[in-house]
């Protein structure tokens, strides 16, 4: 027995993915505008108009995902989650670092290839950094020169080009991480194909950390500033 | 009006164009449709609500919403309206596009 096409439904499946996958303020339209097509092609052919369907609702999930991905709400989200952790993850260690007395073989083995991100996801590291932390705190430990100064350079650089083209909060985010990381990056292969003596490891390692420690917050403000701007600006559009 | 929202993208132009047509009974399907039959593109239309908002954000467009409609399983319907604006920037388009375009001659197509 034929199934009557005026009384044929879009499929319940595709309708389902388009719920989960476009912004609440499109959905009823959308959804609507999709159906009334689906009841016209319908009347001609049921399974192109299903299959015709299916296409609109797998092309538009992913074109409203590719626009969640680049969107300013994920990058606010990520800023505003990311910087306390690091933030935090990154003083323990370096509070760890300082306070050290070679009692940890294994731990200072990667301290002496530079390999800090291994003691920032070091459970017992991050426990007796906390600990040292709680007990004194000293400000002495946390200033670098070479990171201030790195630090100075970055924020200069990313103001001038901000000044030169307004900036968006993505492209900020973009160049203000890899400036931030960059110093990482350069000490790690520094100290991995010149193998410095340990003695000299620690500047290393300081120029490396605290350009982190010390542009989180400031990059952090930075985006969201320009996060909260361009939600604010009558187009809501930046470049 | 900025350098970005002075000028238009193709695909915005040709969504201004059509709301024109359409007025002033255009919304999503109906928009859809036109540019398939009209100029054969199958825009999706997630992609076309997109540009709708944005051009709504510039001002070029406006909405308004209608009482939901059985036959669209009892959804409504948004109508879109090509503003002042919007007029403006496609007409300042269409004048850049038409200085380019003075004394070019292109070789026939076979």
């Amino acid at each position: 027995m034929c199934s009557d096409p005026i009384n044929e439904k879009p499929p319940k499946l595709a309708v389902l993915l388009l719920k989960y996958t476009t912004p609440c303020r499109f959905i009823d339209y959308l959804v609507g505008d999709l159906h009334e097509e689906f009841d016209e092609r319908a009347g001609i052919d049921l399974k192109a108009a299903k299959t015709w369907f299916w296409k609109q609702a797998v092309n538009s999930a992913i074109k409203f995902f590719n626009v969640f991905l680049t969107s300013t709400r994920l990058l606010n989200i990520i800023v505003l989650s990311l910087t306390p952790i690091l933030l935090c993850l990154f003083i323990t260690t370096v509070t760890w670092i300082s306070h050290t007395d070679h009692t940890a073989p294994a731990m200072m083995a990667y301290l002496v290839k530079g390999e800090v991100h291994h003691l920032t996801l070091n459970l017992s590291v991050l426990a007796s950094g906390y600990e040292k932390l709680m007990s004194g705190f000293s400000v002495d430990v946390y200033l670098s020169i070479s990171g201030f100064y790195w630090s100075l350079f970055s924020f200069a650089v990313l103001y001038l080009q901000d000044k030169k083209k307004s900036l968006s909060a993505h492209k900020i985010a973009l160049w203000g991480y890899a400036l931030m990381l960059a110093p990482y990056c350069l000490g790690l292969s520094y100290i991995k194909h010149i193998q410095p003596d340990p003695i000299n490891i620690g500047a290393i390692v300081g120029f490396m950390v605290f350009p982190i420690i010390y542009m989180l917050i400031p990059l952090c403000l930075w985006i969201t500033t320009v996060i909260r701007k361009t939600n604010d600006s009558p187009t809501g559009l930046s470049n | 009006m900025t350098i970005k929202e002075k000028y238009l993208g193709e695909f915005e132009q040709v969504v201004l164009l059509a709301l024109l047509q359409l007025a002033p009974e255009a919304y999503g399907a109906n928009v859809r449709q036109l540019l398939h039959e009209k100029i054969s593109r199958d825009v999706v239309i997630g992609a076309l609500y997109l540009t709708l908002e944005r051009l709504e954000k510039k001002g070029m467009v406006s909405s308004t919403s209608q009482t939901a409609i059985a036959k669209r399983g009892g959804r409504p319907r948004k109508y879109f309206k090509v503003t002042v604006k919007g007029q403006k920037a496609l007409k300042v388009s269409r004048d850049a596009l038409d200085t380019m375009w003075q004394g070019i001659s292109l070789a026939p197509c076979h």
